[in-house]
């Protein structure tokens, strides 16, 4: 019989993100090179937790550009600009990128991502609907976009479609970003580590590999 | 009860802070790098 004294050592990651944050896209792709790079990937515990960035954003697609420039002010040839640098940057590291992207109310998703937790997918479901917005699936946001998505990961129809048809999950939600700011997230990718330490933003593979061995020592020791 | 889990903290994080970490801001709505952040405010005061 296994007790406390002998079970393995164990690190856990909790990462939150939102479906249509650039860097949380590249920072999970980076922060999962790093865990597979390392030496403990096989005790370490991943954890998606989510965090709704723009809630004002409309149920309806709008380009991602226009509500930069006019939500937010940005001038439209400085948001293409930032827009083409992120993309450049995550084409060089592998990932599905467009500018000319739809963006949306990301609450449904967020809270399909809290349902793929309950059955273990959480990070998967987070990652397959970051795929569908980045690559500029022009149905990204729509509900059978998001029951596709799931239910390849293997969620119940029935359970994706009770989810969909409510509000189910959105006290999930709230509880995850209010917990995110209480650790001092400022904004996301935000991941901690061990429950130690905290990393703002999508830091290089090799600065995330260091944090993972830090966090071991302490973990370990 | 949200059906979530919760990560266990051993008291304050420590932050590890960097430049060169992108990150998306709730409040302005941008994604930026830390660097970047006095020319997107326009405040070439803060330059060195």
């Amino acid at each position: 019989m296994e007790t406390a004294a002998q079970a393995p050592t164990r690190l856990s990651i909790d990462v939150w993100s939102d479906i249509v944050c650039p860097f949380c896209y590249l920072g999970e792709h980076r922060l999962s090179q790093a865990i597979a790079r390392s030496p403990h990937a096989d005790r370490i515990d991943l954890s998606i937790h989510t965090f709704q960035l723009d809630p004002t954003l409309p149920a309806s697609p709008i380009a991602t550009l226009d509500h930069l420039s006019a939500t937010h002010g940005v001038p439209a040839a400085q948001a293409r600009a930032m827009e083409s640098g992120l993309a450049r940057q995550a084409r060089s590291e592998g990932l599905a990128y467009e500018v000319d992207r739809p963006a949306a109310n990301t609450l449904d998703m967020l809270r399909l991502v809290q349902l793929g937790n309950a059955h273990g997918v959480g990070w998967e479901v987070m990652r397959d609907l970051q795929a569908e917005v980045f690559s500029a699936n022009p149905d990204a946001y729509a509900p059978a976009t998001l029951a596709r998505v799931a239910e390849k990961l293997g969620i119940p129809v029935e359970e994706i479609r009770e989810v969909l048809d409510s509000d189910k999950y959105a006290d999930a939600v709230r509880a995850d970003h209010e917990q995110a700011v209480r650790l001092g997230a400022r904004g996301v990718p935000f991941t901690v580590l061990g429950g130690r330490l905290g990393i703002p933003g999508a830091v290089e593979v090799g600065q995330f590999l260091a944090a993972i061995d830090q966090a071991w020592e302490q973990v370990d020791a | 009860m949200p059906d979530t889990t919760t990560p266990q903290t051993a008291g304050p994080l420590q932050l590890l802070e960097s430049e060169a970490a992108g990150y998306c801001d709730p409040v302005t709505g941008l994604c930026v790098l830390p660097a970047a952040l006095p020319e997107l405010r326009g405040d070439p005061e803060t330059k060195e």
